[in-house]
C-alpha cells in the first residue's frame, strides 16, 4: 500500500462506499482480485463498518406501525394488478451481472484463505444501493378539502404527489403538510383513481409536526391514474373510504425537476 | 409457526407467505426502526424507512444466504441504504419540505420489554461508543457524515474545503483506530 496514492489501490475507499461509476467499479473489481493489500483493507473495513450500526440506541417501536407495514404489503399487491406495465423498468440483468461479479470476487477472496472472522460479503454492500435520485417530478398538487371542517386549525395544509426517479427504481411519494395529527388508531389513506376505480396505495400517520409521508416503490411500472385522493380513516384497515376526504389532486404538473 | 430461522422465513416470504413476513417484522422491526431513527432523526421518516424495508423484503428476488453472514447484517445494510435514499431525497427535495421541520418525537424511549436482548444490544452500543470516543473530532465527523448521513466523500471534502484525499486518509485512520479498540475491548469483555 505504499504506493496507494498513485496505484489502482487508490480506488478502494470509493469502491467500498459505493461511490464512482459502474466502469470505475468494474475496473477496481478486476484489481481487487489480484491485490492482497486491498483485500486486507476490505476485511478491515467490513469488521468495523458492520459494528458502526451498534451505535443506534434501541427505541420503542410505534404500536401502530405494524398495521401500516402489513397494510402497505397488501396495498402493493392490489396495485400490481392495475399497474400499466409501461413504466420504466429497472435493468435487472445489469444488477444480476453486478451481483454475480461480486459473488465471484467473494469466492476468490474466501479461497485466498485470509478472511478473518464473521464477515459480511462485499456483494451485500450493494444489496440495496443508496442513490441520490435522478429527478423528482410533481405529478399532482394535493389541495386540502376544507369543507369537511377538519382544517380549521390548519389553514395552510397542502400536499404533493411526486415521482422520484433513480437509476434502479422509481417511487411514488405522497407528502402532506400542515394536516391534523392522527390519534386513537386513525390513519391517512392514499387512493389512486383510474376510470372511476379506486385502489388503496397505503396508509400513514401524522404526528405533531403535521407532516405525513408515504412511499410506494414502483417495481411494476407507474400505475395509471387520473387522480389521487387522501382520506382520514378510523384505522388502517379500510378497503374503501370510510372517513372524510382530506386531500384531492387539483391539477397535473408535467414539469419541475426539484 | 415454529421457531424457524430467518433464512427459512425469507424462503417462505418468496412463496408469498404473509405470516412469514409478519414474523420477520416481529423479530427485527425494532432494530430497523431504531437504526432508521438514528439516521433520519425523526419518527415520520423512520416509519417510512421501516415500511420500505419490509416492502423490499416482500418483493426482492435477492436470496439471503446464511453462509455469507448474519441476517441482521444483511438487513441493516438494506436498512442503511434505504434510510440514506430517503435522506438524500429529502435533501434534494428540500424546496418542498425541509427535514429541519421534522422534529424528533420526544415520546420515544428505550423499551423495557425483552430486557435480555436490550441489555445485550446496550452492551454492544457501549462498546462502539467507547471505541468512538478514541477518535479525534474530525474522524468522528467523517464517520457521522459518511455512515449515518449518507454524504459522499466528495461532498464531505467540499463541506470542509479540503482535498478528497485528506478525507479518505482520515476515514482510513478512523477505521484502523476503531478496529484496534474494538479488538481490545472484545478482549476485556
Amino acid at each position: 500500500m505504499n504506493d496507494r496514492e498513485t496505484s489502482p489501490c487508490e480506488g478502494l475507499i470509493e469502491y467500498l462506499t459505493g461511490e464512482g461509476s459502474d466502469m470505475e467499479r468494474k475496473r477496481f473489481e478486476k484489481h481487487l482480485v489480484a491485490c492482497s493489500s486491498c483485500q486486507e483493507e476490505a476485511v478491515l473495513w467490513h469488521q468495523v463498518w458492520d459494528r458502526l450500526a451498534d451505535d443506534a440506541e434501541i427505541i420503542e417501536l410505534p404500536t401502530d406501525l405494524k398495521d401500516d407495514v402489513m397494510g402497505s404489503i397488501v396495498a402493493r399487491e392490489s396495485l400490481s394488478s392495475v399497474a400499466a406495465g409501461k413504466g420504466p423498468r429497472k435493468p435487472r440483468f445489469r444488477n444480476v451481472k453486478k451481483r454475480a461479479m461480486g459473488i465471484a470476487i467473494l469466492l476468490i477472496v474466501f479461497l485466498s484463505g485470509w478472511l478473518l472472522g464473521n464477515l459480511q460479503p462485499l456483494s451485500t454492500m450493494k444489496e440495496s444501493s443508496a442513490q441520490t435520485p435522478d429527478s423528482i417530478e410533481t405529478l399532482f398538487h394535493l389541495s386540502a378539502v376544507k369543507s369537511n371542517g377538519k382544517f380549521e386549525d390548519s389553514p395552510r395544509a397542502y400536499g404533493v404527489a411526486c415521482l422520484v426517479r433513480s437509476k434502479d427504481q422509481d417511487q411514488l411519494v405522497i407528502y402532506v403538510f400542515g394536516t391534523p395529527q392522527t390519534k386513537d388508531g386513525e390513519a391517512y389513506q392514499v387512493w389512486l383513481l383510474k376510470d372511476g376505480q379506486r385502489t388503496s396505495a397505503g396508509t400513514f400517520t401524522v404526528g405533531e409536526s403535521g407532516i405525513g409521508i408515504m412511499t410506494l416503490p414502483l417495481q411494476e411500472g407507474i400505475p395509471e391514474m387520473d387522480a389521487v385522493g387522501v382520506t382520514l380513516e378510523p384505522d388502517n384497515q379500510s378497503t374503501s373510504p370510510r372517513g372524510p376526504k382530506m386531500f384531492g389532486s387539483s391539477k397535473q404538473d408535467t414539469t419541475g425537476d426539484a | 409457526m415454529p421457531n424457524l430461522s430467518d433464512g427459512e422465513l425469507i424462503r417462505q416470504v418468496r412463496d408469498g407467505r404473509k405470516d412469514a413476513i409478519e414474523q420477520l417484522y416481529d423479530r427485527h422491526a425494532r432494530i430497523v426502526y431504531s437504526f432508521a431513527f438514528r439516521v433520519c432523526g425523526n419518527e415520520t421518516m423512520a416509519r417510512e424507512v421501516v415500511q420500505l424495508v419490509f416492502l423490499r423484503l416482500w418483493t426482492t428476488k435477492a436470496e439471503f444466504d446464511s453462509g455469507k453472514g448474519a441476517f441482521s447484517s444483511w438487513l441493516i445494510t438494506m436498512t442503511r441504504n434505504i434510510s440514506i435514499d430517503v435522506l438524500r431525497r429529502e435533501r434534494r427535495h428540500q424546496s418542498m419540505v425541509s427535514i429541519d421541520q421534522l422534529e424528533d418525537n420526544p415520546g420515544n424511549s428505550v423499551s423495557d420489554d425483552d430486557p435480555e436482548s436490550i441489555l445485550m444490544r446496550n452492551d454492544r452500543q457501549e462498546v462502539i461508543a467507547t471505541a468512538s470516543r478514541r477518535l479525534s473530532p474530525p474522524q468522528q465527523r467523517v464517520i457521522e457524515l459518511l455512515y449515518w448521513k449518507g454524504y459522499t466523500l466528495q461532498e464531505i471534502a467540499k463541506m470542509g474545503g479540503e482535498p478528497v484525499g485528506t478525507v479518505k486518509n482520515r476515514l482510513h485512520q478512523a477505521l484502523k483506530t476503531l478496529r484496534r479498540h474494538l479488538q481490545g475491548l472484545r478482549g476485556e469483555l
